[in-house]
C-alpha cells in the first residue's frame, strides 16, 4: 500500500505558500479597506455629499448609505487583517472592490471623453486625499484588485472554525466605527480630516494635474502678493454668505477694520463671482471682503461652515472651527 | 524784537505750513469731513445703468464696501443717487457734497444733503428704480468682449483705474525696459468677469501708460473673453493656447517671446523687462 506522505506533503507545502500569500492579501485588501474608512469617517458629511454627486441615493438617503457603507468598510476591512477569510466575508470584499473599480471606472470614462475635469476624482478617500479619475482608477485597480486575487488563495479549510475572539472584535470595531462616524462631525477633528491645517503653505495647496491643475495662488491672488497686507498676516473664514448669522460679526469686525490696524479679515466662499455680485444688491449686502475660490479648491479645506484659520507669510498659522476669535486674532496688524 | 534774519525765513515757514494746509488734496481732507459711513466709494464696472433699454454710459457708478452701499453720478436725475441694498432705500445726494479723489474714488462729506426718495425693487438681478419722471435699472454689466483699446477697458471697467494710476512699478526693470529699442506688441486675454483679471489689469495698463510716457514702441492690446466654459471655445484662445486668466503674449519685432500669465502679472515690469531685454 503506497504511502500518502510524499504525495501530500508537497501538495501540503504549496498549499502553505498559497496560503500565506493569501493571508497577505487578505492583511493588505483589509488594510486598504481600513484607511479608505478611516478618511471618511473622520469627514462622513464630505462622504454623504459624494454619495449624493454620484448619484447613488437613488434608494436610501445619503446618510444612510454612509453607515452601510462604512459598515461593510470597516467590517470587511477588519475581518480580513485579522485573516478571516470564510466564503462569505470574501464574496462581500470581491463584490466591495468590484463595485470601486465599477465607480473609478465610470469616473475615468468620463474623464477620458471629456465629460469630466482633471479635479472632479473619485472620494473614496475622502477630502484628505485628491486624486484625478484617471489615478483612482488606475490606483484601484493596481492596488485592490490584486489583493483581492490574492486573498481567495489557500482559504483555511472550510471547517476550521472561527476564533470567536475574532468575530466579536471585528463586530466591535465595527459598531465602534459606525459610533465615532455618528460623532464625528462635534469632534474637533478638521485639521485631521481637512487639507487646512497650522503649517500649510497655501500657496502649494493644488487640485488637478497638468493643464487642469487649479492652485490656491491663482484662485485667490490677493492673499499672495498683496503688499496692503501686512507680513501677510490675515484672518480668512471659509463660510456661505448666504447664512445670514455670520453677516452680523463678520460686518462689525470689517466695520472696525475701516477704522483700526487690525489684522486684516477676508471671507472665502464657493459661490461664483455672479452669486457674489449678486450679493451686493442684495439685503446682504456685506462689508466684508468675499472673495469667490472654485469648490474643487475650497471643499477639502472645511468639513463644516463657517471655517476660520489665521495666516502669516502664506502659511496657516492656526485654525478654528466656526468664526474667528476676533479679539485674539484682531491684535496689532504688524504684530 | 526779532531780528529781520530771522523773522523773514519764520514767516517763509508759517506761510509755507499754512498754504499746504490750504492747498491739501482732496485725498488728504481731514477725516473729520468726511462721513462717518458714506465714503470710500470706488469706481466699479460690476453693474450698469441702464435707461430706455439702453445703457447709460455717462453714468458713473462707484461702490463702497463700508457704506455698503452705491453712488450713481452723471445717471440722468438731477442729483447723485445713493443706493443702500441692505435696506433697498434710493436717496438723493447734494452733488456738492461728494468729494472726489485723485485717483477716481469719492466720499461724501460729514455734513451730506442727502433725502430719501423711496425704495428700489429687485428683478432676478436687477435693481428698479422708479423716481417720479425717473426710471432707470441697475443691471449686471455684460463682459467686454473682443479687441479693445486702454480707453475701452477702462471705460467698461473703471475699477482697474486705480491700479492703473497708481501701481507702482519695478524701478529696475523700468531702467531695463529704457535699454528696450525694439518694437514690440503686448497682446492681453483677460475676462471682465475675472477676479484675478481684476486684481491684475490695472497694473498692465500701468506698465502700458508708463512704456508710452517713455517713448517706446509698444503697443498693448486687450481681448476680452466670455466667461468659461464659452472662453474655451474662443478661436483666439484655441489658437494661442490660453489656459489662465490674464495672459499676455508678447512679441519682440514680431516673434513671439513669450506668455506671461495669471499671478505672474503681480510684478508686470518685471516679466515684460525678462522678455524684452533679458531681466531686470
Amino acid at each position: 500500500m503506497p504511502s500518502a506522505g510524499p504525495a501530500s506533503e508537497p501538495r501540503s507545502r504549496s498549499h502553505a505558500v498559497l496560503a500565506h500569500i493569501g493571508r497577505i492579501g487578505a492583511f493588505l485588501l483589509g488594510a486598504i479597506l481600513l484607511l479608505g474608512a478611516y478618511t471618511k469617517v473622520i469627514d462622513p458629511v464630505a462622504f454623504a455629499e459624494h454619495i449624493s454627486k454620484e448619484g447613488l441615493d437613488f434608494l436610501l438617503p445619503s446618510g444612510v448609505i454612509v453607515f452601510v457603507a462604512l459598515a461593510l468598510e470597516l467590517g470587511l476591512g477588519a475581518a480580513l487583517m485579522l485573516n478571516m477569510r470564510r466564503l462569505e466575508v470574501l464574496i462581500a470584499s470581491s463584490v466591495l472592490v468590484l463595485f470601486f473599480l465599477y465607480l473609478t471606472g465610470m469616473n475615468y470614462y468620463d474623464f477620458v471623453n471629456g465629460e469630466s475635469p482633471a479635479h472632479e476624482g473619485c472620494g473614496c478617500f475622502g477630502n484628505l486625499i485628491s486624486r484625478n479619475p484617471e489615478e483612482a482608477f488606475w490606483q484601484d485597480l493596481i492596488m485592490l484588485l490584486p489583493t483581492c486575487i490574492m486573498a481567495w488563495l489557500g482559504r483555511p479549510r472550510p471547517e476550521a472554525l472561527t476564533p470567536m475572539w475574532k468575530i466579536v472584535f471585528t463586530g466591535a470595531f465595527t459598531i465602534a466605527g459606525l459610533v465615532f462616524t455618528w460623532i464625528a462631525p462635534e469632534l474637533p477633528l478638521d485639521n485631521l480630516a481637512t487639507k487646512l491645517k497650522p503649517g500649510v503653505d497655501l500657496g502649494q495647496l493644488c487640485v488637478g494635474e497638468g493643464e487642469d491643475k487649479a492652485c490656491f495662488a491663482e484662485a485667490a491672488p490677493q492673499l499672495m502678493d498683496d503688499p496692503d497686507l501686512p507680513d501677510e498676516r490675515y484672518i480668512a473664514v471659509i463660510a456661505d454668505p448666504n447664512d445670514e448669522s455670520i453677516h452680523e460679526p463678520l460686518n462689525a469686525y470689517a466695520n472696525r477694520l475701516f477704522e483700526e490696524e487690525i489684522t486684516p479679515l477676508v471671507v472665502l466662499t464657493s459661490l461664483t463671482l455672479e452669486e457674489v455680485e449678486d450679493l451686493l444688491v442684495s439685503e446682504l449686502a456685506p462689508s466684508f471682503e468675499l472673495m469667490p475660490v472654485p469648490r474643487v479648491l475650497l471643499r477639502p479645506m472645511y468639513r463644516a461652515l463657517p471655517r476660520s484659520f489665521l495666516v502669516k507669510d502664506g502659511k496657516v498659522v492656526e485654525t478654528v472651527s466656526g468664526l474667528p476669535p476676533f479679539e485674539r486674532w484682531a491684535g496689532s496688524a504688524d504684530e | 524784537m526779532l531780528s529781520r534774519r530771522v523773522s523773514l525765513p519764520l514767516t517763509a515757514v508759517l506761510c509755507l505750513l499754512l498754504s499746504s494746509a490750504v492747498l491739501s488734496p482732496g485725498d488728504a481732507q481731514a477725516d473729520d469731513e468726511i462721513h462717518a459711513r458714506w465714503r470710500d466709494f470706488a469706481p466699479s464696472g460690476t453693474y450698469v445703468l441702464v435707461q430706455n433699454r439702453k445703457p447709460n454710459r455717462e453714468a458713473e457708478i462707484l461702490h463702497s464696501r463700508r457704506a455698503a452701499a452705491f453712488l450713481i453720478l452723471n445717471s440722468g436725475y438731477e442729483g447723485v443717487l445713493l443706493l443702500e441694498p441692505r435696506t433697498s432705500s434710493v436717496s438723493e445726494v447734494d452733488p456738492a457734497s461728494v468729494k472726489r479723489r485723485a485717483d477716481g474714488r469719492a466720499d461724501l462729506v460729514a455734513n451730506a444733503k442727502v433725502k430719501s426718495l423711496g425704495r428700489f425693487r429687485r428683478s432676478r438681478r436687477d435693481i428698479q428704480i422708479r423716481l417720479t419722471g425717473y426710471t432707470a435699472d441697475l443691471q449686471p454689466n455684460p463682459p467686454l468682449l473682443g479687441w479693445a483699446s486702454y480707453e475701452e477697458v477702462a471705460r467698461h471697467s473703471p475699477e482697474y483705474l486705480v491700479d492703473a494710476k497708481t501701481f507702482p512699478l519695478d524701478e529696475r526693470s523700468m531702467k531695463a525696459l529704457e535699454r528696450f529699442k525694439g518694437k514690440a506688441r503686448i497682446q492681453v486675454y483677460y475676462g471682465s468677469w475675472c477676479p484675478t483679471c481684476t486684481r491684475y489689469l490695472g497694473r498692465i495698463m500701468r506698465l502700458e501708460k508708463a512704456l508710452k510716457e517713455m517713448g517706446k514702441d509698444v503697443g498693448v492690446y486687450y481681448y476680452g473673453l466670455p466667461r468659461t466654459p464659452a472662453m474655451y471655445r474662443d478661436a483666439e484662445v484655441r489658437r494661442q493656447r490660453i489656459r489662465k486668466l490674464p495672459s499676455g503674449v508678447i512679441y519682440r519685432d514680431g516673434r513671439r517671446v513669450g506668455l506671461v500669465a495669471s499671478t505672474r502679472w503681480s510684478k508686470p515690469a518685471v516679466e515684460l523687462a525678462r522678455l524684452l531685454v533679458g531681466g531686470s
